[in-house]
């Protein structure tokens, strides 16, 4: 009961034209072979590298297979982790054998006896781990497709499991049993054994909602459903060495392009209906890394709009024009017809890149009525109006300096317009206003508002919840950047760029975990008494996790006291000689620490 | 599992037709709010988002809907639009076709597992090349937990079946689900918009109104197409004629018009008179956040104040309506409001001690 056949013409086109052969897979080379050759490890036990003419011992193949167990794949959504599993087994003639919550047995046998989800996922996992056959030597040749369906009287295929959807791990006991299933399994090897891939998306915060940044990227992360991977699989099979971990990144424009070609190719039969290279590397770019969602906006975008876009140049769609676009701040390097551009932000998804860019470019350029505007349009109608305007609505004296035209656009419109929310804009706001400012005081007015807003979306719930703290925290914000920035603003070829706000949060969380595991690490160091020998036996698999926050090393340090003093203590010691030099230092820190 | 495909050659314009004439002989029969009533049943009579709607009639045509996620603010269609596109899309089928559930009902990870997915599987007759649709509203207030269970439901069956979510916030929805639709975003609506709807709307029901009685009913709404069609019944029914005076009556806000001159004489500088005027709301039982509610919408909208001002008084306003909402909903609270607003236009040298 396969129902990822694929073929169907009703099905979407990022099922319909999933690459099924490694050459045809997006992600990185370098990706796609690491996963490629830890899955010959672990199957043959054949070192990566190693020809496949060479012979080498059985025992050796055991050895490299006992410490290929299982392979975890992060990423981002959409990057083509699982495609590329499914892609590179089918390559190998590997059977692939899927774990599907269960939903197989659903209503089959009945209602009295059904196992719970998580005892059937310990029951597949134990089950399928053993096949009985005996490895027969790489079979490149094998046509791709077969491996996808189970295959039908022989069981000569070395097997494969995947998992891809995770069972429910906010609940402890799950977690708890989940933990443990993955940790048996890194420990029971035998020659007949398949290894195990688990698949596991970025949750992600998208820069996310309305909500107190400090909970955003809080400390407290797992509490929120926003899982790293130590509390997905467990510290001890995380720790383990039978256990890799390959981390997809999102994808380059360019790979993206290269991938939408693809499917275009294989979805539009003629060249001539296909839509151009501006679209393609327009939807490219908004994408966000996100290879999916770029499939799905292009196969939405080939269906809503064929018309308007296969000539780029007709101006027949029955579209009405939005916006006009008054020359936005982001001109991309692309150059799309206007129109694309316009079907392009409705369909975009996400961060919505050009929208992005426009409303950011509208409030950073803050074009006011009657501006004399880049085209060398002048509007002297516009600009007595609005002079006659000013005359008639004074500021008073002592406010004077602030009189300017108005702002050539509807905040309203802008607020119920910006492709995202407000915290969102708040912050690309604040990381691109500086380059516009021309001196001090412009740039003190602008982040005094910014300031206000930012407290106007205290972190108390009821005050933030409500949509008027977000109307107030944008009108504020907007307003008050639009009257602190020059206008017009000098153009010195402004760049905009992703808040580093991000970066800082990602950062800062990774400190956090390391941190975490660095107090776990004093507190059973702390217990032994020779602290110094017990490193070297510290990071087999921990079969030993005592129960951490009873043990403290010699008495209460905080968190703060342990990432401020304790640590640059250690590290300066270490540098100073006093151990093994480099070698020690870097044992402080726990081998899954990227730095 | 495939869908059954039924005959083919039903076109859509007939099922679209079939639709709308059943509902609203319905609602002929007894009263009904006009909410109900006057819901679009197809795209076309959709108000608003003019190109995002366009894009949702050319999926009805195609038939292929792929996963969308619709998100903005309460009231501005996006459940309606939904209906419409699953109504144009199944047609007769749209009963067994469409599974619907909204945050009032249970949607915990259980509810994934099972409800969804026995629907998912359920073979269903249907017209060619459609697929069952599964409808979640106010999809950002599921937990992560039950959205990731969703995760690989969506992807299993998306052969047959596909899945429409409304939000207010699509950053509420995780990103695996966002990889798998394709998002549109709803703007609020004009106010030419939900004007012309309105007088649609009265026109149908014969409601006596004025102009300014229908202006006020949008400046209430404040983009809210629900709120203004239930206003405008309720100010009906109340009153038999839609005037301003009507409309705040029924609403319960201070009038807009008594705020505006309250405003306008802070920013004259005028302190007693702007406190007298608000101590004439104070007495007619306004509270303080339904003051400070409707002293921001004037100022937003008030036109005489220059720009800096504006942001000048925003802010303040704000601070406000902060202490307000924390617990000191007083008159002093208001009254230093008055007081902040008419100090911005005086002379600073003229306070100095």
């Amino acid at each position: 009961m396969d129902e990822r056949e694929g073929s169907q013409p009703s099905s979407m086109w990022a099922d319909r034209y999933a690459p099924t052969t490694i050459a045809d897979l997006a992600p990185s080379k370098t990706r796609i072979s690491q996963v490629k050759s830890w899955l010959e490890e672990a199957l043959y036990g054949r070192p990566a590298g190693l020809d496949v003419g060479v012979n080498f011992s059985k025992q050796a193949a055991e050895r490299v297979r006992k410490y290929r167990r299982i392979l975890l794949l992060t990423g981002p959504a959409g990057v083509g982790k699982s495609t590329s599993v499914r892609a590179i087994a089918g390559e190998m003639g590997v059977e692939v054998i899927e774990w599907n919550e269960g939903f197989e047995d659903w209503g089959f046998r009945g209602d009295v006896e059904r196992e719970s989800l998580t005892s059937k996922l310990i029951t597949f996992l134990s089950r399928n781990s053993y096949s009985s056959l005996p490895i027969a030597g790489i079979e490149d040749s094998r046509p791709s497709m077969s491996s996808q369906t189970p295959a039908t009287g022989s069981t000569t295929y070395p097997r494969l499991l995947l998992i891809t959807s995770l069972p429910n791990l906010s609940h402890y006991p799950t977690r708890q049993a989940f933990h443990g299933a993955l940790l048996d399994f890194t420990r029971d090897y035998s020659s007949n054994s398949s290894p195990l891939v688990v698949v596991i998306p970025d949750v992600g915060h998208s820069g996310a909602a309305e909500e107190p940044w400090s909970a955003r990227g809080g400390a407290d992360s797992s509490s929120d459903g926003a899982w790293d991977l130590k509390s997905v699989v467990g510290e001890a099979v995380l720790a383990s060495p039978a256990v890799t971990t390959i981390d997809f990144l999102s994808m380059a424009p360019t790979f993206i392009t290269k991938a939408l070609k693809r499917v275009l190719g294989l979805a539009i039969p003629i060249a001539s209906d296909r839509p151009s290279n501006d679209v393609v590397q327009l939807i490219a770019q908004t994408s966000n890394g996100d290879l999916r969602s770029a499939v799905n906006s292009l196969e939405m975008l080939m269906k809503t709009s064929s018309a308007a876009l296969t000539s780029a140049v007709s101006g027949k769609t029955a579209l009405p024009k939005k916006g006009k676009g008054s020359r936005g701040g982001g001109k991309g390097k692309v150059s799309g017809s206007k129109e694309m551009q316009i079907l392009l932000n409705q369909i975009a998804r996400r961060e919505q890149s050009l929208g992005l860019f426009h409303a950011l470019g509208k409030v950073l350029y803050n074009k006011r009525i009657g501006e004399t505007s880049e085209d060398g349009d002048d509007d002297g109608l516009a600009r007595a109006k609005e002079a006659e305007y000013l005359a008639t609505n004074p500021l008073p004296n002592h406010l004077r300096r602030h009189s300017r035209p108005r702002y050539e656009n509807d905040f309203e419109e802008l607020l119920s317009t910006a492709p995202v929310d407000t915290a969102t804009f708040m912050l690309w706001i604040h990381q691109n206003m500086p380059q516009f400012c021309a001196d001090i005081d412009e740039l003190d007015e602008c982040l005094e508002a910014i300031c206000d807003a930012d407290r106007m979306k205290t972190d108390d719930d009821l005050w933030q919840r409500s949509s008027q703290a977000i109307a107030y925290a944008f009108h504020v914000a907007v307003r008050g950047v639009v009257a602190g920035l020059p206008a017009p603003v000098p153009k010195n070829h402004q760049k905009m760029f992703k808040p580093d706000f991000f970066r800082w949060i990602k950062s800062g969380k990774l400190n956090q975990a390391t941190l975490a595991d660095i107090t776990r690490w004093l507190a059973r160091a702390g217990e032994s008494a020779q602290p110094r020998d017990s490193l070297d036996g510290m990071w087999e698999p921990a079969d030993n996790q005592e129960d951490v926050s009873t043990n403290t090393y010699r008495g209460q340090r905080s968190n703060a006291v342990l990432a401020t003093e304790f640590l640059p203590m250690i590290r300066l010691l270490k540098r100073r000689g006093h151990g093994k030099s480099t070698g020690t230092a870097r044992l402080v820190a726990p081998p899954n620490m990227k730095r | 599992m495939g869908t059954e495909v039924a005959p083919p050659g039903r076109s859509i314009e007939v099922a679209l037709e079939n639709t709308t004439t059943s509902v609203n002989k319905d609602a002929e029969s007894y009263e009904m709010p006009w909410v109900e009533k006057y819901r679009p049943m197809v795209l076309d009579d959709v108000v608003g988002n003019a190109e995002t709607v366009e894009r949702l009639k050319v999926i009805a045509e195609d038939g292929n809907m792929p996963h969308i996620i619709i998100s903005g603010m309460p009231g501005i269609g996006k459940t309606t639009s939904i209906h419409c596109l699953a109504h144009a899309l199944l047609g007769d089928a749209y009963k067994e076709g469409v599974l619907e559930l909204n945050a009032s009902d249970e949607r915990g990870i259980d509810v994934v597992r099972n409800k969804i997915k026995s629907f998912a599987q359920r073979k269903v007759t249907l017209p060619a090349g459609r697929h069952k649709i599964i409808i979640l509203d106010e999809a950002d207030s599921m937990t992560t937990g039950a959205q990731q269970a969703l995760r690989r439901t969506m992807e299993i069956y998306s052969n047959t079946t596909r899945f429409a979510l409304a939000c207010n916030m699509s950053n509420k929805i995780i990103e695996p689900i966002q990889s798998r639709c394709a998002l549109l975003r709803y703007a609020k609506l004009r106010d030419t918009e939900v004007l012309k709807r309105l007088l649609e709307v009265c026109k149908a029901e014969d409601v006596p109104y004025s102009d300014e009685g229908i202006s006020a009913l949008i400046f209430t709404s404040e983009g809210d197409m629900r709120q203004a069609i239930n206003n405008l019944q309720s100010t009906y029914s109340g009153f038999n004629f839609i005037s301003p005076d009507n409309v705040f009556k029924v609403c319960d806000q201070p009038h807009p018009v008594v705020v505006q001159k309250m405003m306008k004489e802070c920013q004259a500088q005028k302190v007693d008179d702007a406190l007298d005027g608000l101590r004439d709301l104070w007495d007619q039982g306004y509270s303080a956040v339904d003051i400070v509610v409707t002293i921001f919408r004037v100022v937003k909208t008030m036109d005489a104040l220059p720009e800096y001002l504006k942001l000048e008084f925003i802010r303040e306003i704000g601070w406000t309506h902060m202490r307000i909402l924390e617990g000191v909903g007083t008159l002093v609270q208001l009254g230093g409001l008055i007081a902040r607003l008419c100090r911005i236009s005086i002379d600073p040298k003229l306070l100095a001690l």
